[in-house]
């Protein structure tokens, strides 16, 4: 799997390919997870699932512990161009509730009104 | 456009390069060179490539003309063998028949290659196999969804009289009718738990899942004399992609193949029983894998026409065979309230009105519950939606029934003790607008005795549907020259309606006519003792009363009352060799489930009794005993044209319905039978001058085993010959050298309470018999008696049976398919 960490005008952009699963959970917790401690200004996160193919429980659990951490900063972490079988995952487990979804990547890094 | 089937006009030269195509294109092979099952697979290929256009077409018909379907639920189709069928389905006959001495010398060596597709137990499977047959022969849009287990019901061998158990490998060769779906490929979540992440107002996620997937494979359901042809999806267990990877890329790579392995054992083997598999951890994963599979594929399919499920009701019907897939419950809800938004009252409205089920048994051991522990650790929201299900339902129930505590004990999906568990059929009946039993007595006792509360909350969901056999399989296919005989009399009608078999009744005056349905009788005796020969090395005497009882092996069935009659009968010609005695060949066929030591006790006993009366002179032709084994649809297909008696013998109140009895009367044979299940309806139909009733009455044992009146020591103090017969069991007379060995048999009668009650029916069933030997000597009364069977079995074609589900639960209606021309690949 690949990550790409950017900062776009004070939006952090996380962008994904290969799958989010067991294998690959542990990479992405600490690479956001180091990125989002050392850029205090962040609150919005974006992530850009366009080119994730698959994701199992483990990749959902650290998707849940960012959610955490941006919580805890009043912040807000959006996911955007999931693909159906991911979504469908999302659905399934209720997790679709507790982030906000969106079609594009632009949609998603429009500032919280 | 044509609505009815015209014949497929295929010649034998196409039929020929269609196999030849497939040999040379799918088995890289020729017709000199290829193997024996390479000729069989071609064959089945090519009949099923002519199915192929009119099921496109059946698909395109129910979409574009978005026809309510029904989709049956069940874990089990036993649907045999499919070519014969096929064939006569798609009008073949003639080509397949000109054809096979092309491919090899011995056409019936090669046909007897064919493996059954041993996908269910019994009864309630083989319905489920007749009801998709006549599904699609009515037109009506109607789905199979079933579990594609690598390993259907096990082989049996008989080792020296113990009944032995060997995988069916019966996807070896592969099998040439089912067609891959891996598009529709869909996931399935197992495991984990249900975790409170903070959000307000937002419901708990389920975390720490296993994914596996669900891939269907379809075989084509053909209907006889129609364009209709639809499809039976049967759903194959498979590692998700990245299943423990994490596992892989520790290095540990033998112990990711071994996890990766778990997801497909969910589909690698089917219970070999069809009751109790209380706590069995993959047996739930089976069911809930079914369910999560088939809610989903019919929620996507209704979703191609329509752009939500507000509508799912009116448009499509889910039946559950038997408690088995009663998650369907929780599932549909989990679908509707967490997928699609839906408030919960809106989609328990959907999920109820959507939701049909139907009760199969009447026995405690069968109703299924899962612990609730089980549940949580396997299916951890699905728990939470039962659990809501529950608090609105009983919340319900004491307004109704103000203070009444037992009530909401009696009436709860959770049994608080010993084990706290989910009471199966409870969620059936709460989630479905329909619950049905399958024979009128059945029907009843559902209502009067197994869900009385219930029965009277909601009257208006109770019914009864009587089942059927098809008459495709069960006369057309499996016995022609009868199907012959009774289409020149009376023309061909009754291949699609039965009750047309009425037009036969004044035949049973026409002796030339009687001689005839003997003759056929005859041959397919003959037919069977080469069977019976091949494969026991026994040589049976055609001239000989076939007493048959097959059917799976349960004391409540009572094989074991057939044998103390054989037993009787043995002592009877000890004590008096020179007696006058219908000569009687009485033919088994049954397993017994892996772990149920009584009914292989059973089996051990029947044979013991078997190689006893063969081996002596003063009975050897006179009474002989053929326990066949590994029975299934194959043999049965055999068996039960031959047949003079049937045996229909359970404990009264016992059997749901039985379909046996209506397969063996649909061929002629008479049946000996207890009032018990489908027996009451058969005998009302044929009349009770032809049928031969015996045993006490369903009310009449649930009063002594109410009162606790039961003495079966009384039974045999007042009965010397059923004495005699127990007391030789003890003294030993049939263990062959092994003392003990039957104790527990006699056990049943002077210690065990004989709670299937062999003691107080013994003398009634003798009697009967008696009056089956006094008809038999009558040949001709025999087959004018048979005659009348036949002519007035009509009412128990499953085609009368989906009719009423049709009309009555699924509110379905035909569909014809039109059809512009013949199928394109009528020309190779």
């Amino acid at each position: 799997m690949s990550i790409v960490l950017e900062n776009k005008e004070g939006v952090g952009l996380i962008t994904l390919s290969g799958t989010l699963d067991a294998s690959t959970a542990e990479t992405f917790r600490q690479q956001t997870g180091t990125w989002f401690d050392s850029s205090p200004l962040l609150k919005q996160i974006v992530v850009d699932f366009a080119a994730v193919t698959f994701m199992d429980s483990a990749g959902l659990g650290t998707l849940i512990g960012l959610r955490k951490q941006v919580a805890s900063r009043d912040g807000d972490l959006r996911l955007s161009r999931l693909r159906p079988n991911v979504k469908l995952v999302l659905e399934i487990t209720r997790a679709n509730k507790i982030f906000t979804l969106f079609e594009t990547v632009e949609e998603a890094l429009k500032p919280v009104e | 456009m044509k609505t009815q089937m015209e014949p497929t006009r295929v010649t034998s030269q196409e039929l020929l390069a269609r196999i030849e195509n497939h040999l040379k294109y799918s088995r890289g092979s020729s017709l000199s060179s290829a193997s024996d099952v390479d000729k069989l697979w071609c064959l089945c290929h090519a009949v099923r490539d002519f199915s192929i256009d009119r099921m496109i077409a059946t698909q395109k018909t129910y979409l574009e003309k978005d026809s309510k379907c029904v989709f049956y639920l069940s874990l089990e189709f036993l649907i045999g063998r499919l070519l014969s069928n096929n064939v006569i389905s798609l009008g073949l006959q003639d080509a397949v028949a000109k054809v096979l001495p092309k491919l090899v010398p011995d056409a019936d060596g090669l046909l007897a290659l064919k493996q059954d597709a041993g996908l269910g137990n019994g009864g309630l499977g083989r319905l489920a196999a007749c009801f998709l047959d006549s599904l699609a022969t009515l037109e009506y849009p109607g789905y199979g969804y079933g579990l594609r287990y690598e390993h259907g019901m096990f082989r049996q061998d008989f080792a020296d009289g113990w009944q032995t158990e060997r995988p069916d490998d019966w996807l070896k060769f592969g099998y040439p009718w089912e067609i891959v779906r891996p598009d529709d490929t869909v996931p399935v979540l197992v495991y984990g738990q249900l975790e409170d992440v903070g959000v307000p107002g937002a419901q708990p996620v389920w975390v720490n899942w296993q994914m596996i997937e669900g891939v269907p494979y379809d075989i084509p359901i053909i209907g006889y004399g129609v364009n209709n042809v639809n499809a039976l999806r049967l759903w194959q267990s498979r590692a998700a992609e990245g299943f423990r990877l994490d596992v892989f890329n520790k290095g540990d790579y033998v112990r990711a193949v071994e996890e990766k392995n778990w997801a497909e054992t969910i589909t690698k083997v089917l219970y070999p029983s069809e009751n109790s598999h209380a706590g069995k951890e993959l047996r739930l994963l089976q069911e809930y894998f079914l369910v999560a599979c088939s809610v989903r594929d019919a929620t996507r399919r209704h979703l191609k026409r329509h752009k939500d499920l507000t509508n799912f009701a009116s448009k499509n019907a889910l039946q559950m065979n038997d408690t088995h897939p009663s998650l369907a419950v929780a599932e549909l809800m989990r679908l509707l309230v967490d997928e699609h938004d839906l408030p919960w009252e809106k989609a328990w409205g959907i999920t109820v009105q959507t939701l049909g089920y139907t009760n199969h048994t009447l026995l405690p051991e069968a109703l299924e519950r899962w612990p609730v522990a089980l549940l949580e650790r396997v299916l951890p929201r699905h728990l939470s939606i039962i659990y809501e299900i529950n608090l609105r339902f009983l919340d319900d129930v004491r307004f109704l029934y103000p203070g009444d505590d037992a009530k909401v004990r009696t009436l709860s999906l959770i049994e608080e003790e010993p084990v706290k568990q989910v009471r199966m059929a409870n969620l059936a009946i709460v989630g479905s607008h329909s619950v049905n039993g399958v024979a009128k007595l059945h029907s009843d006792l559902v209502k009067s005795q197994l869900v009385p509360d219930f029965a009277r909350l909601w009257p208006e969901r109770f019914n009864n549907k009587t089942n059927g056999v098809t008459q495709r399989r069960w006369l057309l296919a499996c016995n022609p020259d009868l199907a012959r005989l009774i289409t020149e009399a009376i023309g061909d009608r009754w291949i699609r309606d039965l009750d047309d078999l009425r037009r036969l009744e004044p035949l049973a005056k026409d002796t030339a006519f009687l001689d005839r349905f003997r003759a056929v009788k005859l041959a397919n005796k003959q037919r069977l003792a080469a069977v019976v020969l091949a494969r026991t090395g026994k040589d049976i005497r055609l001239d000989s009363l076939y007493d048959v009882q097959v059917k799976r092996l349960h004391e409540y069935k009572r094989q074991l009352l057939n044998a103390l009659h054989i037993a009787a009968l043995y002592r009877r010609l000890k004590a008096n060799p020179e007696m006058d005695m219908v000569p009687r060949t009485f033919i088994f066929g049954a397993k017994a489930a892996p772990g149920y030591h009584m009914a292989k006790l059973i089996i051990k006993f029947i044979n013991s009794l078997g190689e006893i009366l063969e081996r002596d002179p003063d009975v050897r032709g006179r009474l002989d005993v053929v326990f066949l084994p590994d029975y299934n649809v194959s043999l049965a297909e055999v068996i039960i044209p031959a047949a003079d008696l049937s045996e229909q013998i359970s404990t009264a109140g016992k059997e749901a319905s039985g379909t046996g009895n209506m397969k063996l009367t649909l061929n002629g044979a008479l049946t000996i039978g207890t009032w018990d299940g489908a027996n009451i309806e058969i005998a009302e139909a044929v009349g009770l001058d032809n049928f031969f009733v015996c045993g006490h009455r369903a009310e009449e044992i649930e009063r002594m085993t109410r009162e606790h009146s039961y003495q079966p020591s009384e039974w045999l103090a007042r009965d010397p010959e059923l004495k005699g017969v127990v007391d030789a069991i003890w003294r030993g007379d049939f263990n062959q050298g092994e003392p003990g060995l039957f104790d527990d048999i006699g056990r049943i009668f002077t210690e065990w309470g004989d709670c299937y009650y062999h003691c107080a029916d013994f003398r009634s069933y003798v009697e009967a018999q008696e009056r089956v030997s006094d008809l038999f000597r009558d040949r001709h009364a025999w087959a004018r008696t048979a005659l009348l069977n036949v002519a007035r079995i009509g009412y128990f074609s499953s085609d009368r049976a989906i009719r009423e589900y049709a009309e009555e639960i699924w509110h379905l209606k035909p569909v014809p398919v039109a059809m512009k021309s013949l199928p394109d690949n009528s020309k190779t």
